[in-house]
């Protein structure tokens, strides 16, 4: 028998009130009769579904009342969905290992060519770009 | 008063628009603080937290009152590098309001004997108090609260895949010298070689020296809780080889998670505090491997 714990949790700023934050969780433990890898899957999914719409459920009861006296700072920012994953930027950081570059450098360079702070501020159309500039630089010297 | 510190909080973060450390925390990734709980603290305990993600029994008050009295400092630092010496009294009680909101937003704290919040209170004014009349006019605050993510390269030239992220509290500089400074409370003066074994400048060292390619020097700002505070203030360098350490430190911890390698720390300093107690009394009882879930980190363990 599997044993599955399945949590998710989500903090929001407290309207009107700097410093502050609420956090929200759940956890739920089950069992999982199944041994075939996409029963289990399946399971935990649909676990992980419940929990987190209980969560937001909670949530919302909360923070309806207050969200309508949320100053524009308050607003939580998008997600930054599109940012580059730590796989792109692995690639990126054993390029310019290989190549001799310092991560030093090379955050500079990001810094002056997309003006983000550094490697994992970079999306991953950015991130693109700078691979297809390291080697283009990497062609010229060839 | 404080009203004012947080206006230049929310201004601070608008102007500059620069990744939070909330940022990089969405992506798998290490921190200080996950590494030490792991390598000194009890892996046990790094597990329930990070991996089970069970909820803690209670929050113990060291906890909360080291986050309000970091607030307050971030404050203090904030009006610092706009030209203004905070006062004593105004940073004093700014602690008081931010320690109240503290104890009613964290669930179940737990307070040490003779403690309450309001004896908490009156002595974070005093800490607070014995960190203003510290400071030094002749530094000047070059960031407050900066946060970075850096790849972890060993001395191979390897690269991992997690990166490293962390928050430094603030960077002064005087007469041309950058120095990372990190605030601490603490029950007891620190020993000699302690800022100089700690993971903390290590890590954080390393994370700025790849973000900005200079080398800074770090300190450790402890305020001693005696019953009149004392700032300490502790200076520490590290080299190549201690970061070529901490990566492998990094990597040995790695393959100790994917093979379920998390032991109880038995008789731990740490075990009073640790809201996982029950949890770990029933440790050796559970005999069920275990499979958590729960946004981009998806980890399954075997």
């Amino acid at each position: 028998m599997l044993k599955a714990i399945v949590s998710y949790s989500k903090k929001i700023p407290v309207p009107n009130s700097d410093f502050s934050s609420q956090g929200f969780s759940l956890s739920l433990e089950t069992e999982i009769p199944d041994r075939d890898p996409a029963l289990i899957q399946a399971k935990l999914q649909e676990t992980f579904e419940l929990v987190k719409a209980s969560v937001e459920s909670e949530l919302e009861k909360h923070g309806a009342a207050s969200a309508s006296n949320a100053p524009a700072a308050a607003k939580p920012e998008p997600a930054r969905t599109e940012q580059a994953s730590n796989k792109q930027i692995k690639f990126l950081t054993d390029l310019c290992q290989q190549k001799g570059i310092a991560l030093s450098q090379l955050n500079q360079q990001i810094r002056q060519q997309f003006g983000v702070g550094g490697l994992y501020d970079l999306t991953r159309k950015q991130a693109s770009e700078l691979l297809d500039s390291l080697n283009g630089k990497q062609r010229k010297a060839a | 008063m404080a009203e004012r510190g947080h206006s230049l909080l929310r201004l601070n973060l608008m102007e500059k628009r620069m990744a939070t450390l909330n940022d990089y925390r969405e992506r798998p990734h290490w921190s200080f603080s996950a590494l030490n709980q792991f390598v000194n603290i009890c892996s046990l305990q790094y597990y329930f937290q990070r991996i089970a993600r069970l909820p803690q029994a209670f929050t113990p008050v060291s906890l909360s009152f080291g986050t309000a009295f970091h607030r307050c400092c971030e404050w203090i630092q904030l009006t610092r590098r706009d030209g203004t010496m905070p006062k004593r009294d105004e940073s004093a009680d700014l602690f008081q309001t931010i320690w109240e909101r503290q104890t009613r937003e964290d669930q179940r704290l737990r307070f040490d004997e003779d403690q309450t919040i309001e004896s908490c209170g009156r002595q974070g004014r005093d800490m607070i108090g014995c960190l203003v009349d510290g400071l030094d006019p002749a530094e000047e605050v070059v960031s407050v609260s900066e946060a970075f993510a850096v790849p972890l390269v060993d001395a191979s030239g390897e690269s991992l895949e997690t990166p490293m992220i962390g928050e430094i509290d603030t960077v002064v500089q005087k007469a041309g010298q950058k120095t990372l400074v990190d605030w601490k409370t603490s029950g007891s003066r620190w020993s000699k070689q302690k800022p100089h074994l700690d993971l903390q400048p290590t890590v954080f060292l390393y994370g700025y020296q790849h973000q900005h390619g200079e080398t800074p020097g770090f300190r450790f700002d402890v305020i001693v809780k005696n019953k009149t505070p004392v700032l300490e203030q502790h200076q520490t360098t590290r080299t190549k080889d201690q970061f070529d350490r901490m990566v492998h430190l990094v990597k040995r911890v790695e393959r100790m998670i994917a093979n379920e390698a998390w032991l109880p720390s038995e008789q731990s300093f740490y075990c009073g505090g640790c809201g996982y107690q029950e949890a770990c009394r029933a440790w050796h009882r559970q005999q069920t491997k275990t499979i958590s879930i729960g946004g981009p980190d998806v980890r399954k363990a075997a």
